[in-house]
């Protein structure tokens, strides 16, 4: 696992990284058709600790980069964009009574939602390995973002 | 305008409403509508980032908040411990607050409102920054409101030479809660009456604060200090909600009261101050319970939401409403 400024960068997961549509997020290949989706480390640091997160339902069809949930901190309110368009299948019931966890545990109980992709080919332009790493560590450094 | 047979839009379907509250807050829509017609404010101050399906303000901050003591605050009130200075820009000297406000004017910030933590006797000591204050009005031409503690007559007077703009306070209307809650066992509700006293004496646009559910999440103080605002020609009223996550731990634990009981003060409001703009301001709980509360608010016929839970925007629109965007402070709403 790749760290840049204490924010953690697993190098086995799926990214979606566009500062232009504040998109800081992964995605990770359940085997079973379904993916789980969340923010990155980064996308965290960023937000400020969280104190809402008011997902989607589960069942709606969401565009890639659209909203799957709002989140909130004292900070900052916003949509978290899903990396891939599908159906979301289920919602992180624990995410709502304790949003911090997506601070605390991004890429494991932190996750914002399972989605049901419905465009294959939008799995392979997100990015992997070092590439992804890449992309996150310009981000780090052009906003000064630290994390922990 | 018959409000009853309003649907829920679909991204707000999963909210239930109280049917007979929404008929009892239907007085308050009426009011509204009477003194205000259509149109309805919602707020985006540039001090937090907003962004939901129905509604953002893509434009950068043109209205920012500055504390003169940073993030001190020697109350630290259980509702607060200081945690609403943090999002404030520090400038704890009057020379430092000249540099900011010219930053910040250089960025296209057109208003500020002044702030910070009080003293052992609620006070927020701003004395030695009227002249700073002045010359910011006089010579960068921003707006200014200054969100104060307890007065005395010589900030009220001060605060007037300084040519501020507007004075924002909050209001308790409860002993008990000024003793337990603000840490002021040698204040009552009678030193906040008495500064609204000073204030409009000094001839002062004064937008007073209540915060509902203030004494560890119940209602108690609340109707009496909005009738007690009533008597004083405040320009606007704000009414905000407690958020126990800014809190102390043993604030944390508590619920904020029920949107339905939240709602049944902003009614009382609106009777009380029929005439005068009634505006929900920016603190308040997230998550649902948020949806719930800005759905009966406006129903309760408020002149204005700051930061509109996602759908709020919409279905304001759908009640027949007129939404008026700002990327001001909502205690600017009375300028309208």
């Amino acid at each position: 696992m790749a760290t840049v400024n204490g924010c953690n960068i697993p190098e086995d997961l799926l990214y979606d990284v566009d500062p232009e549509a504040n998109a800081f997020t992964w995605a990770k290949d359940n085997g079973d058709g379904t993916f789980t989706v969340g923010l990155t480390s980064v996308a965290a640091a960023m937000a400020g600790r969280l104190v809402a997160y008011t997902p989607k339902k589960a069942g709606k069809v969401i565009e890639r980069r659209k909203s799957i949930a709002t989140i909130e901190s004292g900070k900052w309110v916003g949509p978290v964009p899903t990396p891939l368009t599908g159906e979301i299948v289920e919602i992180n019931e624990a995410l709502k009574g304790n949003p911090a966890l997506a601070n605390d545990d991004p890429y494991g109980a932190g996750w914002i939602a399972k989605i049901k992709p419905n465009n294959p080919e939008e799995i392979n332009s997100l990015l992997r390995g070092q590439a992804a790493v890449d992309a996150l560590t310009k981000v780090i450094n052009e906003k000064g973002i630290k994390c922990g | 305008m018959d409000l009853r047979g309003a649907s829920l839009l679909p991204s707000l379907e999963d909210t239930e409403l109280d049917k007979e509250l929404l008929e009892e807050l239907s007085e308050g829509f009426q009011i509204k509508l009477r003194n205000f017609g259509k149109d309805i404010f919602f707020h985006s101050p540039g001090f937090k980032h907003y962004e939901v399906d129905d509604f953002s303000i893509k434009t950068g901050p043109k209205f920012v908040d500055i504390s003169i003591t940073g993030r001190n605050c020697e109350l630290m009130c259980d509702h607060c411990a200081s945690k609403i200075l943090w999002h404030m820009i520090p400038a704890t000297t009057p020379e430092e607050l000249w540099r900011v406000a010219q930053e910040l004017k250089e960025k296209g910030v057109d208003g500020l409102l002044i702030s910070g933590g009080s003293n052992r006797d609620g006070v927020v000591e701003l004395y030695t920054f009227l002249n700073t204050m002045k010359r910011i009005k006089e010579e960068l031409g921003m707006f200014v409101s200054c969100h104060v503690g307890l007065v005395d007559k010589e900030l009220a007077e001060g605060l007037k030479e300084a040519r501020v703009d507007a004075v924002l306070l909050d209001i308790i209307g409860d002993d008990q809660t000024i003793a337990e809650v603000y840490k002021l066992p040698h204040k009552s509700v009678k030193d906040y009456e008495e500064s609204l006293r000073l204030l409009k004496e000094a001839g002062h646009n004064i937008v007073p604060h209540v915060i509902i559910g203030l004494h560890y999440g119940q209602i108690k103080g609340e109707y009496r200090a909005i009738d007690m605002i009533a008597n004083f020609d405040p320009s606007a009223l704000v009414m905000v909600v407690v958020m126990p996550y800014y809190g102390k731990a043993r604030f944390q634990l508590l619920p904020p009261p029920k949107p339905e009981e939240s709602a049944k003060v902003i009614l009382h409001a609106r009777k009380a101050l029929p005439s005068k703009p009634v505006v929900i301001g920016c603190a308040r709980p997230a998550g649902p319970e948020r949806v719930k509360f800005d759905l009966y608010a406006l129903h309760a016929g408020v002149n204005g939401i700051t930061f509109p839970a996602e759908g709020i925007f919409t279905y304001a629109k759908s009640l027949g409403l007129r939404p008026v965007v700002s990327p001001n402070c909502c205690s600017t709403v009375f300028l309208h």
